[in-house]
């Protein structure tokens, strides 16, 4: 699944550390969701969404759309 | 912009840790994990029956495997950067991590020293009789110490480190499904060893973790 998360978070200035710090992640686990090898769960999903102040279909796409 | 998964490139940010190294790290450490548990157990056949010169021997070699092993960790570095913030849950998942490797290096320390016999490198592996007390220690730690620890780790873990260690306990249950009875029948057609069932636990171990180091850093 493709995703803006790599962008939306380069345009905050923060690393991936810090944005795995704020989701209550790993780091590898931001890191899999940005190069597409992990698909976030709902859950995990909702709080990006929450995180960005966007709905989860502007930042993940299946393809489909 | 979407970034699609053809923008896999690893800059910077992506992290010092791979697969090669997250799996050059579990090499290493059980490497020497294996040397330090030789030398020790070498050791104390050496001082209760007298040292020969292929006890001393074997000690030396394996000490300098076990430094061979810690200097290369050092050289690979496989763990987080010290100044990279951690979520809570992330620290309370490692800090179950390393209360279960000094609890699992106590409980080898007590294999080791519980062993009786004079077979030298062989006892590390083999069926030899172990003290009661030794065995009973053993058998509480790793029945009541460390599933505590494991289902605290496991209620901290993220979910990608839950899935990776799905996929690596798939591995190792294919693993064992496998090996199991091919190798009992290899044995009752002659043309294999008895087989060894605390060989096969170790082999699938080292299964489920090069599974869960796969989908963790590939």
């Amino acid at each position: 699944m493709n995703n803006r998360l790599k962008v939306l978070r380069a345009e905050r200035d923060w690393s991936q550390a810090e944005l795995a710090v704020r989701l209550d992640v790993s780091r590898q686990a931001v890191n899999a969701i940005e190069t597409g090898k992990h698909d976030p769960s709902l859950p995990l999903a909702f709080r990006i969404g929450r995180l960005f102040g966007m709905p989860i279909e502007e930042i993940f796409d299946d393809g489909h759309a | 912009m979407m970034v699609t998964h053809d923008d896999r490139s690893r800059g910077p940010d992506s992290g010092g840790m791979t697969f090669g190294k997250a799996l050059g790290g579990l090499a290493l450490v059980l490497g020497a994990i294996f040397a330090a548990g030789v030398t020790l157990g070498v050791a104390v056949v050496a001082v209760t029956d007298g040292p020969t010169g292929p006890m001393l021997a074997t000690i030396a070699i394996m000490l300098a495997v076990c430094g061979v092993c810690l200097w290369g960790l050092l050289r690979l570095k496989p763990w987080p950067a010290g100044d990279e913030p951690v979520a809570p849950s992330q620290r309370r998942a490692r800090s179950m991590l390393v209360l279960s490797g000094i609890l699992g290096g106590v409980l080898g320390i007590i294999l080791s020293l519980g062993m009786f016999g004079d077979e030298g490198i062989d006892v590390a592996f083999s069926n030899a009789p172990l003290a009661p007390a030794a065995a009973a220690v053993i058998l509480a730690g790793w029945l009541l110490v460390v599933p505590v620890l494991s289902w605290i780790w496991w209620r901290n873990i993220d979910e990608h480190e839950a899935q990776a260690y799905t996929s690596g306990a798939v591995v190792a249950l294919y693993f064992y499904y496998f090996v199991t009875p091919a190798w009992w029948i290899g044995w009752r057609g002659g043309f294999l060893p008895e087989p060894q069932h605390m060989l096969v636990f170790i082999l699938a171990t080292i299964a489920w973790l090069g599974g869960w180091a796969w989908h963790r850093y590939r």
